[in-house]
């Protein structure tokens, strides 16, 4: 793992040691997982659909006991205080979820199940009505909703209660762009008024704008773990090439890509299309003119560029068609 | 058979995904389980009270005294709970959606038609079917019920009902294991 599990500084609301979890003592899912979350900060989780990202979320908001580790909520320990964890926390779930009621109405229950007074359900319900957008939908059932106006429900639906923590799991999943910004945009402005963000995605972009910090999870375990910043520059020495090729059977070509760049270069192969890192960009660009004009492809696509979020990723993560000559 | 609102909340709640959200709040799995038992029970004292308010239009009597009165809800609150307990043992262990519309329709089906809600035991029934109105649970509430509103209970009526707590009991038991051990959601 790369990174300190530890947050620079804060209060730790979210604690995790060598936290494992398996079901049926075979399928580990978690392994051995160990990050902090301090209060105020946005922490991701990055990691591709079956990850183990969920099942980490159920683990902090106390709907599974990890088989193994230790885990502290708000300094709590969730065997023994979940229903203090849970009356602190908040959670948007994966999956959809709602009553049988309108949109306006789903609002008001959980308004009614968090107990919060009738007077200021109504300030609450109308001002989270207006602010994602819900007001022209409000008498809908929410079963009869869109995908994406069903999830700006469920989350419109989560701030009707107060909270210090909120885990949202895939919060942006079925969201058009403009919501999706909206919807960022939002817990952005709950965090500067001191919310803590635990949230999972597998989109990259929007980790990019909205966390200070991510975990890269894949197989259960955390591959890396440190701020954008820090994981962008762990790889700052290499850069990225993006290639394309087309006409003949890319074959040959993607099979003698490694041999011809060398070890030190990473291949992140998706068909015909191929993310390489590389130390030494300008060496790369010319073997790869030779290799196709060697094996008659034709390079329809070979750009240079800074490292993103993504490059981190496919760096940690070490998939995506094979690296580094696997494919 | 409004005690089978309760499994169908949990199968529903399940399903569509309320179950594991509602138990991300401050709420327990034991404080969601007696909700679900709690409404299973008003459910059928509701229907109860529309029924026995019917039969008192149609019959132009009906049991006015406390007790029998008391016997009555006794009655139906304890059906209600062992029927819930069932459907919650059956939501609670069946995944499948078709599997599960199936139990719960064969089960209402065997239910009430092999018990005296309709009709009496017929002295000419064949012993398998003798066997399976004896053993119904939902005979021992209509003897129970039908006894009580008609005055005809007898302190032989005591031997079901004791049986029948003991069965409450039993399922109730089942039910809330498979409960607490079953998923919070299906993925």
């Amino acid at each position: 793992m790369r990174g300190s599990p530890l947050a620079p500084s804060g209060e730790p609301v979210v604690l995790a040691q060598e936290l494992t979890h398996s079901y049926d003592g075979r399928k580990t899912v978690l392994d051995r997982v160990s990050f902090t979350v301090r209060r105020g900060e946005v922490f991701g989780l990055l990691g591709r659909n079956g990850a183990g990202k969920s099942t980490l979320i159920k683990s902090m908001t106390t709907l599974i006991r990890p088989t193994g580790g230790t885990l502290r909520i708000l300094g709590l320990d969730p065997d023994r205080d979940g229903q203090r964890i849970r009356s602190r926390i908040g959670v948007v779930q994966q999956e959809e979820s709602f009553d049988f009621a309108t949109v306006e109405g789903n609002l008001d229950v959980y308004g009614v199940l968090w107990g919060i007074p009738a007077a200021e359900r109504a300030r609450r319900r109308e001002a989270l009505l207006q602010r994602f957008g819900l007001g022209e939908i409000r008498k809908r059932r929410a079963f009869d909703l869109s995908g994406g106006q069903k999830r700006r429900v469920q989350v419109a639906r989560e701030f009707m209660h107060d909270m210090e923590v909120l885990f949202l799991d895939e919060p942006t999943v079925g969201l058009d762009v403009i919501m999706r910004r909206e919807l960022l945009d939002s817990i952005r402005d709950e965090v500067r008024r001191g919310l803590t963000v635990v949230f999972t995605t597998h989109n990259l972009e929007e980790a990019d704008y909205l966390c200070d910090r991510v975990a890269v999870i894949d197989a259960g375990r955390i591959l890396a773990l440190d701020s954008l910043e820090n994981l962008k520059r762990l790889y700052g020495g290499k850069k990225t090439i993006d290639l394309t090729v087309g006409g003949v059977d890319p074959e040959p070509f993607f099979a003698a890509l490694p041999g011809a760049l060398g070890a030190a270069t990473e291949i992140h192969r998706d068909g015909g299309s191929a993310v390489l890192l590389t130390d030494d960009p300008k060496r790369a660009l010319a073997r790869i003119v030779e290799l196709s004009s060697s094996t008659g492809v034709q390079l329809e696509w070979l750009t240079v560029r800074k490292n993103t979020l993504e490059d981190v990723f496919l760096h940690s993560v070490g998939h995506g068609g094979g690296s580094n000559g696997a494919a | 058979m409004a005690g089978t609102v309760g499994g169908s909340m949990l199968w529903a709640d399940r399903r569509f995904g309320m179950l594991a959200q509602l138990l991300s709040g401050p709420f327990t799995r034991l404080q969601y389980l007696l909700g679900i038992m709690l409404t299973s029970v008003v459910f059928s004292l509701g229907g109860a009270a529309v029924m026995l308010g019917l039969a008192a239009a149609l019959l132009g009597t009906g049991p006015t005294a406390p007790l029998a009165l008391g016997l009555i809800f006794g009655a139906i609150t304890l059906g209600a709970i062992f029927f819930g307990g069932l459907m919650l043992l059956v939501s609670a262990l069946v995944k499948s959606n078709t599997a599960y519309n199936s139990v719960q329709i064969l089960l209402i089906f065997v239910v009430n038609f092999a018990s005296t809600v309709f009709y009496p035991e017929s002295p000419g029934l064949p012993p398998v079917l003798r066997g399976l109105f004896d053993i119904n649970p939902l005979t021992y509430v209509a003897d129970a019920v039908r006894g009580a509103y008609l005055g005809t209970l007898t302190t032989g009526a005591l031997s079901p009902m004791l049986l029948l707590v003991g069965e409450t009991i039993v399922v109730l038991y089942l039910a809330t294991r498979a409960y607490y051990r079953s998923d919070v959601s299906y993925e």
